[in-house]
């Protein structure tokens, strides 16, 4: 027997080994409900990094626009501080501002950070608006220092219902606002 | 004279180059399976276990990629799937030389039965490497690429079986050099 006898014999060997086609038939179905059911899954990591890169854009949207608008409300109040002098009112405590502001439709009187505003004295108060919005503009002093300063009452209702300032000191070119929020309002401090 | 037969294996003619493989037609799903299933027989010997291997090969191919793009591909699947689960102790162990044949369970048609006795006698490295090279016409460089083993050993496997067969079929193993 030579090599190419050889060959041949092991060619006819291997090749009259065979699956029954009925065998074939089922690994081929089964094969084609694999690809059927996993076509999905090549697009899993395209979608998940999709929705990664979605979700970060949002969120870098949201707290852009989120600061922005603290920054703008900040700035309105300062300004307010900083050129309204007048008072409609003179009042020592919070309940008389409320009884001199008779028109405002929701309370002046702090629920939260008592301690800070402990350390002011309350003067006067005059009607104003943000944003379209009722809002209370109360003139304070430091009991110690004497520095006049401005405690900002805005109700978060209608056009501000949609601001929702964190608990944060912005400093501005001239003064330094610091925002809260308490019971459906927003508290400004300005010095 | 052995290295003499080695080298001779690299050059035999029969024997087409990767390139050649990817040239010639496509071949069928059925033509795939069945390669596939004479593959992995070539490495197990046990026609259930082959058919396992190929199943098995075959889904994880469609799940991956959606299809079996070549004999390549389908051959490394079935050698990784048969020595992971080598390795788990999950498939039989290779059997000894003096190991009889599934009588009876072979599909086979018009195989000689002293073929089949023949080749259980071959460890299945050298069955892999002799069906890799005279059926598919792998080079022993493509088969070293395909599993993993040196040029050298792959020679040496090819001409170790070759010798065996020619030998227990009652001839001289003849170099044609």
């Amino acid at each position: 027997m030579n090599d190419q006898e050889l060959d041949q014999k092991i060619k006819e060997h291997f090749l009259s080994q065979r699956l029954a086609d009925e065998k074939v038939r089922r690994i081929l179905e089964q094969g084609q409900i694999q690809k059927t059911r996993s076509w999905w899954k090549h697009w899993v990591p395209v979608a998940a990094a999709a929705a990664i890169v979605m979700a970060l854009s949002f969120q870098l949207t949201r707290t852009y626009e989120t600061d922005e608008l603290n920054l703008e409300v900040a700035g309105k109040i300062a300004l307010r501080h900083n050129t309204y002098t007048n008072l409609d009112v003179e009042a020592a405590d919070y309940s008389s501002v409320q009884d001199g502001l008779k028109d405002l439709a929701f309370s002046v009187t702090p629920l939260v950070k008592n301690q800070l505003l402990s350390a002011y004295q309350v003067i006067g108060a005059r009607y104003c608006q943000l944003e379209g919005q009722q809002a209370a503009h109360m003139q304070v002093r430091h009991r110690k220092t004497g520095t006049l300063c401005t405690l900002y009452v805005a109700s978060l209702k209608g056009p501000l219902s949609s601001f929702d300032p964190v608990d944060e000191e912005i400093r501005l070119e001239a003064n330094n606002v610091q925002m809260w929020q308490d019971t459906g309002r927003l508290f400004a401090l300005v010095n | 004279m052995e290295a003499v037969a080695i080298s001779m294996v690299e050059d035999l003619p029969r024997s087409k180059t990767m390139s050649d493989q990817t040239q010639k037609p496509q071949l069928s799903d059925t033509e795939l399976v069945q390669a596939g299933y004479r593959y992995a027989l070539s490495i197990v010997r046990h026609h259930q276990d082959a058919e396992d291997l190929v199943q098995q090969a075959w889904m994880k191919l469609q799940r991956a990629y959606g299809g079996v793009d070549g004999t390549p591909v389908l051959f490394r699947t079935i050698r990784n799937l048969f020595y992971d689960q080598k390795r788990r102790s999950k498939i039989v162990q290779f059997e000894p030389l003096d190991s009889t044949p599934e009588r009876g369970k072979s599909e086979a048609t018009g195989v000689s039965m002293d073929m089949e006795l023949l080749m259980e006698k071959l460890r299945p490295e050298e069955r892999e490497a002799l069906y890799l090279n005279v059926v598919e016409g792998y080079t022993a460089s493509e088969i070293a690429n395909q599993t993993g083993s040196p040029r050298g050993t792959i020679l040496s496997h090819i001409h170790r079986a070759r010798q065996k067969l020619a030998k227990a079929l009652g001839s001289e193993f003849r170099d044609t050099n």
